[in-house]
């Protein structure tokens, strides 16, 4: 007999990182409307920055630089080349994507493309609603809710927040009101990368870490956000949570090979029914 | 009075691709007063105008103050006081009109920028009683009033308004009029890109006529009013 609340643990669990995984991109797409095909490296980037730190500082420094790493990367990704690029959505899409076969091929020369796996921030579990959880499962559910909390307050309270809004609405009239668009995109960019590496450091630590684990968070990412509706958090949030449950009641009552089917049956459903998504474009909400 | 030379643009092209949508426009606007753009749909006003706002590139001189607009990015010549609100208004549309008016002052220092707010509720009351109504929700009226609001939060110096009666009813065109002439009263710098003639006529100190991407015609109101193909091609009295 499958015990409910086991479901509910699990598919929360699985949830929250999705999330993580999913809101970079969708910022990124929100306000720039660049679809950014780097966005799994970021990811891999944080996993493997967190293992290159955790060898000389302790796992919370390490998580902390890995966070920044991976900010900064995607400044200077942006700053770079994505910046004199970005209004030819094709060769955006190209060029993100040789980005993260160049970063793949850099890491595979460095690691080899066998995995590793990451130490925990804090290691051990409980016992919880029939299942066991693991405390860095729970610290990664409660630190993405505060980082969405985080990121709500700075949206809404913050000038540079609103103007991030503002310019995820029209990039024109934010010009014509004095925002400093391109100080906008560095900070879109900055966060993004930020919320990437956080997942990354999780991911790494709860699958494992190798030169090619960046394609299967792009392509949930990409799904993510196509439930959820282009460039709507809440929307990317609730379709996170939406694969997280839908992926664990798979596992449990079908089988684990096929985890992914029900999540890929609900991106056709939802593009032949709501091409655009369950909350359209309407950014934070 | 007019004052000193705000603006002065020289042999201004402008291209898109190949093709030309300007070619050598020269005009002026003096502080204080007003002036208008007349000429049909596609006839070069909006592109005129993003021009002098630094939204697209251009070939010859548009110098404001004294500076060269290229010189300088948008964000900075709004910082100069050169407002612009174009043709789509470009509002926020998912934020209310409180929020649209603070994004317009955001430059502006807490009590400078509160002093602007209640002066734009008293000029469009019509803002003041809907606050909290998202921009989208608005009528093209009220999003007009809106646009003109949040340039005005900006505190220009110029203010280039394009095809502010748009589509708009008689009625608020009324509203938009008083406006307009509001602002004269208190010496602000106008320049106006509209198709609507009489409007344009209502309100101007001088009038240029583009047409191709060329100016055909300039002149004083009175001389636009007794200009027998004005009045044939754009007024339509005989």
């Amino acid at each position: 007999m499958v015990n409910p609340a086991t479901i509910l643990v699990t598919g929360a669990m699985v949830g929250s990182l999705y999330v993580l995984i999913a809101i970079g991109f969708s910022l990124i797409y929100g306000v720039r409307g660049v679809i950014n095909l780097a966005h799994g490296a970021f990811i891999m980037l944080g996993a493997f920055a967190y293992l290159v730190a955790g060898g000389q500082v302790s796992g919370v420094a390490a998580f902390v630089i890995a966070i920044l790493f991976v900010g900064l990367f995607a400044v200077g990704l942006y700053l770079g080349l994505v910046r004199y690029i970005e209004h030819n959505v094709v060769i955006t899409f190209l060029a993100t994507v040789v980005v993260a076969l160049i970063i793949q091929q850099l890491l595979t020369l460095e690691y080899s493309l066998a995995p590793r796996s990451l130490e925990p921030i804090v290691s051990g579990g409980i016992a919880f609603a029939g299942t066991r959880v693991r405390y860095y499962q729970l610290i990664a559910f409660a630190l993405s809710w505060v980082a969405l909390g985080l990121l709500f307050l700075f949206v809404r309270r913050t000038t540079l927040g609103r103007n991030i809004l503002a310019t995820s609405m029209t990039e024109k009239g934010a010009k014509l009101a004095g925002t400093n668009v391109l100080y906008v995109n560095v900070a879109t960019w900055f966060v993004a990368g930020a919320f990437a590496g956080f997942a990354g450091v999780f991911i790494g630590t709860l699958q494992s870490t190798s030169p090619t684990m960046w394609i299967n968070p792009l392509g949930l990412a990409f799904i993510i956000v196509t439930i959820g509706g282009v460039g709507s958090i809440k929307g990317s949030i609730i379709a996170a949570y939406l694969i997280g449950f839908l992926e664990t009641m798979t596992v449990t009552f079908v089988g684990p090979a096929w985890r992914g089917m029900f999540a890929l049956l609900l991106l056709v459903v939802i593009i032949l029914a709501k091409p655009e998504g369950l909350f359209g474009r309407e950014f934070i909400e | 009075m007019p004052g000193e030379t705000l603006l002065e643009v020289d042999d201004l092209s402008v291209f898109y691709g190949s093709s030309q949508a300007l070619g050598e426009v020269s005009l002026d606007v003096d502080e204080g007063e007003i002036v208008s753009v007349i000429g049909p749909n596609g006839a070069g006003k909006t592109t005129l105008l993003e021009s002098m706002s630094g939204l697209l590139p251009y070939e010859g001189s548009v110098r404001y103050q004294g500076q060269e607009v290229s010189e300088r990015n948008v964000r900075a010549l709004v910082g100069d006081g050169l407002l612009h609100c174009t043709e789509d208004r470009d509002l926020f549309p998912f934020f209310t009109v409180h929020q649209n008016l603070l994004m317009g002052g955001q430059r502006l220092g807490r009590s400078e920028r509160e002093e602007r707010l209640d002066y734009v509720y008293d000029l469009f009351p019509r803002l003041d009683e809907r606050r909290s109504q998202e921009a989208e929700t608005m009528s093209g009226g009220e999003q007009q009033m809106l646009a003109i609001g949040r340039a005005l939060m900006g505190d220009p110096d110029l203010l280039m308004l394009d095809e502010p009666t748009q589509g708009l009813a008689p009625v608020i065109i009324e509203d938009i009029s008083d406006a307009v002439e509001e602002l004269r009263s208190e010496g602000l710098t106008l320049l106006l890109a509209e198709q609507n003639t009489t409007f344009a006529m209502q309100h101007a100190d001088r009038l240029y006529l583009v047409e191709t991407g060329t100016i055909e015609l300039s002149g004083t109101d009175e001389e636009f009013k007794n200009n027998d193909y004005v009045r044939d091609a754009y007024i339509g009295i005989t």
